[in-house]
């Protein structure tokens, strides 16, 4: 899987996410290209309100993508970033690589 | 000796500071724009992710952002700019035989649609959908995982797409009752960031929050 970095696309859904599920209490889902970046192809962003969220609540997030036609699959990491940046202050990143 | 090595730890730094992600946090500055908080992400590669920062679950700030948004979207519809991005928070849940009129009636393309949906226990779940055109979406693709969740589909609460900015297009989105927000923050603060940093529109990434899962809950 590689980046589409081209002039005429060059900062688009690099993966082209096709659908999310959660049950997380969001804000929202972003998806982020770093076009021209040759370690991140895409990362989307699961944007969460720390304090919706209730202890020993089950909550899953699912992300299916589509590029070329097929369905992508990969590694999907979901990491707790809190008061350590002013952009991820939130329980945030699901972070998509390959 | 010293000269050389100071000399070194700051090409370093430059060096740094140039790869590295830098962030900005932009007060809101009512004087000269009435934009609401955001702050801006420098990529490695040169594009600005923007986060517009607006509390959405408080109910006064809610209202008040909304107000102002159906008036931006008003404003900006009489400007004949082409078209713009939008991201649209309904009153309820519409279905998709509503939307897919309100997007004929409009110009509405949609790139991202959200749906609420509710398991077999009424739990509340965010199902999010790229956009497929005139259609909007596919719902045929999204009935094995549902069934899988025992997921039933609600309706759709917020989408994201680009709309003409006229009369017809965003003025009629904008005084659409159902819609609770007709959100032109991606557009505005796009165009103004680009040329702050002197980039082009294309370079700057805005995500604007939608209080759509607050609606839902609070229905």
């Amino acid at each position: 899987m590689t980046a589409d970095c081209t002039a005429d696309n060059p900062g688009d859904d690099q993966l082209n996410y096709s659908v999310a599920y959660t049950n997380v209490p969001n804000n929202g889902i972003d998806a982020w290209s770093d076009c021209g970046l040759p370690w991140v192809r895409e990362e989307v962003e699961l944007k969460i309100n720390a304090g919706s969220v209730s202890a020993e609540t089950a909550y899953y997030y699912q992300v299916h993508y589509s590029k070329n036609e097929y369905n992508v699959s990969g590694a999907i990491n979901l990491t707790y970033q809190r008061d350590n940046s002013p952009t991820h202050d939130w329980l945030d990143k699901v972070l998509y690589s390959n | 000796m010293i000269t050389k090595r100071l000399l070194i730890a700051i090409t370093l730094i430059a060096s740094l500071i140039s790869i590295t992600v830098l962030t900005t946090a932009h007060a809101n500055n009512l004087a000269s724009s009435d934009q609401p908080e955001y702050a801006v992400e420098q990529r490695p590669n040169g594009h600005l992710r923007i986060r517009v920062q607006v509390n959405l679950a408080d109910r006064v700030e809610r209202d008040h952002y909304a107000s102002r948004q159906r008036a931006e979207a008003m404003a900006l519809a009489r400007s004949g700019v082409g078209s713009v991005p939008v991201q649209i928070t309904f009153v309820r849940p519409l279905s998709i035989a509503e939307m897919q009129l309100l997007a004929q009636r409009t110009g509405l393309v949609a790139e991202l649609v959200i749906f609420e949906a509710r398991d077999a226990n009424q739990g509340q779940h965010t199902v999010a959908v790229g956009g497929n055109g005139g259609d909007l979406v596919d719902l045929d693709s999204l009935s094995p995982d549902l069934e899988v969740r025992s997921l039933r589909l609600v309706g759709v609460t917020a989408m994201r797409g680009t709309v003409p900015a006229s009369a017809s297009g965003l003025g009629q989105l904008a005084s659409d009752e159902r819609i609770y927000i007709p959100d032109v923050t991606p557009y505005q603060l796009a165009v103004e960031v680009a040329a702050r940093y002197g980039l082009s529109v294309d370079k700057v990434q805005v995500s604007v929050p939608t209080p759509h899962w607050y609606l839902s809950a609070e229905r």
